[in-house]
């Protein structure tokens, strides 16, 4: 598909620009996990293949993030063109971490971003080298679900209290 | 304004001087008199011409050479005495002319009435040569008051009596010997004479010369001019003319005859060659005539299948009245005709691709060119082991439509997701739509997974 020149241009027709920006989504979470690097901005490496001296355009290259945002995959940062591209969507790692402390008897207790992070946690191999943007979009879900509560220190977000 | 003399045929420039030159005529003839003008004196072998310098156009003079007559050279010392108040240079020269009454007017030939310009010495229609009527001039000549210690006597005196031609008194109005009427004063406005002056008294001399030799040398004249030839002279040259001009008539009437047979040759050959080609249609007016005419060329000479079975209707219009090479129609009837192209049932149709370009094709054409296309680029990305584009150029060159068409079909293809697009620097290409072949390549894995 990469090699593919069409791929690179923004197709007129609805039905295969929707094939095509599913496509793009893949592509751009794959290129993510393959070079470990989850910021882009729409004039990222990615959206350029110099071996077919192809490009796609910003503007679709916003959309393409933009629809990853909607979806729930990726978030925008605050006060630029960065986009933060989820490694694990924050709805999954709140599922697991929630599971897991019912499993491990975690439950009530406070696990904070750093343990989560360094991988100090057994069985928790998804959260390491985890984003602290990402938990807190995690805390945020456990919230909303009522499952658990962010914990703040001087106005930042810095761990989770799974609750019963 | 500037006017130029034109030489007649025959004559020729003999002086041209620019100077300064006084006026002095009658009012019925020249609109300024006693006045100082300027202008340029021309002299040629036939004609004497004054061309104003200022008022071209109304206060100049053509008169014939052979209507001039008592010229006379004015010294300068006489000029200073007699006409100071005229003079601010020292050196002038001064040229009187007189002219001949009615030189200057149409005359009318004595023989066959026919008026002539004032210039032709010769009638225009019979070459008869023209009569100056110079006696009646003389008789009513000069009653100008001319001074005293001027170098010449006029022809005739003032106030002479033409019954007994004793000379009066300028001012009696009869004659005193007789009784008889004296001439009014308005018979001498026929005379007209010229007061020439010169600024350098070398043209006036060479101006003075050169108007005795010609006015000297009239048979010069003659032979020189127009139509020298009249008479019985006249007559047996024309005789002569007239059997040369039947000769030359007969040879014409040979070379038109040879003429007519190349032609029916070529004839001949030009309904060889349309009958070996095309028909060359001919007449057809009605647009229900011009619909048929159409819908067989196009069918009947593969014109549709040369063109990949589209047509531009601008296409089409050209070759169709490429094939009535004469006569063409108007586009309007070209419309008119193509409107009842359903009407009339032909095999050809219009259809409107989706610019609004309209085309004209074969009823059973249409389906075929998309599949035959698209077989294409895949031919193409299956030789090339990968996918391939192809620009509307290369569709055209491949499929012989007109660019606009191969244009047309590629976006109608890609409208309906069979083809999609890569704009690129370099143009716009247009792939098969591999979009669809990873997506079911995705639904695949992600079913299995």
């Amino acid at each position: 598909m990469y090699e593919f020149p069409p791929f690179f241009t923004r197709q007129p027709n609805e039905d295969t620009w929707r094939l095509q920006l599913k496509l793009w989504q893949d592509v751009v979470y794959k290129w993510c996990l393959a070079n470990n690097e989850w910021r882009l901005t729409p004039s990222a490496d990615v959206f350029t293949n110099k071996r077919i001296d192809r490009t796609l355009n910003i503007d679709a290259a916003t959309h393409v993030l933009t629809e990853m945002c909607r979806k729930g995959v990726a978030e925008k940062l605050e006060n630029n063109e960065t986009f933060l591209v989820y490694k694990h969507t924050p709805a999954d790692l709140a599922t697991e971490l929630r599971q897991w402390a019912r499993e491990t008897g975690h439950e009530t207790s406070v696990l904070t971003f750093y343990e989560l992070s360094e991988g100090e946690l057994p069985s928790l191999e998804k959260f390491i080298n985890a984003d602290d943007i990402t938990l807190k979009r995690v805390a945020e879900v456990l919230e909303r679900r009522k499952e658990g509560v962010a914990m703040k220190e001087e106005g930042e977000c810095v761990g989770i209290k799974i609750t019963l | 304004m500037w006017i130029v003399p034109a030489l007649t045929p025959g004559g020729a420039l003999v002086l041209e001087a620019q100077e300064r030159v006084l006026y002095e005529a009658e009012v019925t003839r020249v609109h300024a008199m006693n006045q100082y003008r300027q202008g340029t004196v021309v002299l040629t072998s036939h004609r004497f011409v004054y061309i104003d310098k200022v008022k071209a156009s109304s206060q100049s003079l053509e008169t014939a050479v052979s209507g001039l007559k008592n010229i006379y050279f004015i010294k300068q010392a006489a000029i200073k005495q007699n006409v100071a108040k005229y003079i601010t240079e020292e050196n002038l020269g001064k040229l009187y002319v007189e002219i001949a009454s009615g030189s200057n007017e149409d005359w009318s030939c004595a023989i066959c009435f026919s008026v002539n310009r004032s210039t032709l010495d010769v009638c225009e229609l019979c070459g008869v040569k023209r009569e100056f009527d110079l006696s009646d001039s003389d008789l009513s000549a000069s009653i100008n008051l001319e001074p005293e210690d001027l170098p010449w006597k006029p022809s005739t005196r003032r106030g002479q009596c033409p019954g007994c031609m004793h000379v009066n008194h300028a001012m009696l109005r009869n004659c005193e010997m007789c009784g008889t009427e004296l001439l009014q004063r308005e018979s001498d406005y026929n005379e007209l004479y010229l007061n020439l002056e010169f600024k350098k008294v070398n043209d006036c001399q060479t101006l003075y010369d050169l108007l005795q030799k010609t006015t000297t040398k009239p048979e010069l004249n003659v032979s020189e001019s127009q139509s020298s030839l009249y008479g019985i002279q006249k007559l047996r040259i024309g005789t002569k003319s007239s059997v040369d001009r039947s000769n030359e008539l007969l040879k014409d009437i040979n070379s038109f005859q040879q003429f007519k047979e190349r032609a029916s040759e070529i004839s001949s050959l030009a309904q060889q060659i349309t009958s070996t080609h095309h028909d060359i249609l001919l007449g057809a007016s009605e647009p229900a005539d011009v619909a048929k005419q159409i819908a067989t060329i196009l069918v009947r000479d593969n014109i549709l299948a040369e063109h990949g079975g589209l047509l531009t209707l601008h296409e089409c219009f050209a070759i169709y009245n490429e094939r009535r090479a004469i006569g063409l129609i108007s586009p309007g009837l070209f419309t008119q005709s193509l409107k009842l192209l359903d009407k009339l049932g032909l095999p050809v149709q219009i259809r409107q691709l989706e610019s609004g370009l309209k085309v004209i094709e074969s009823r059973s054409h249409n389906v075929q060119i998309r599949q035959k296309l698209l077989q294409w680029i895949a031919l193409l990305s299956a030789g090339a082991g990968h996918s391939c584009g192809v620009s509307a150029r290369d569709v055209s060159e491949q499929f012989k439509f007109g660019i606009h068409i191969a244009l047309e079909e590629l976006q109608a293809a890609e409208k309906d997701g069979d083809l999609c697009r890569d704009e690129h620097i370099s143009g716009l290409k247009f792939f098969s739509n591999d979009f669809r072949l990873f997506r079911t390549r995705n639904n695949k894995i992600s079913s299995t997974a």
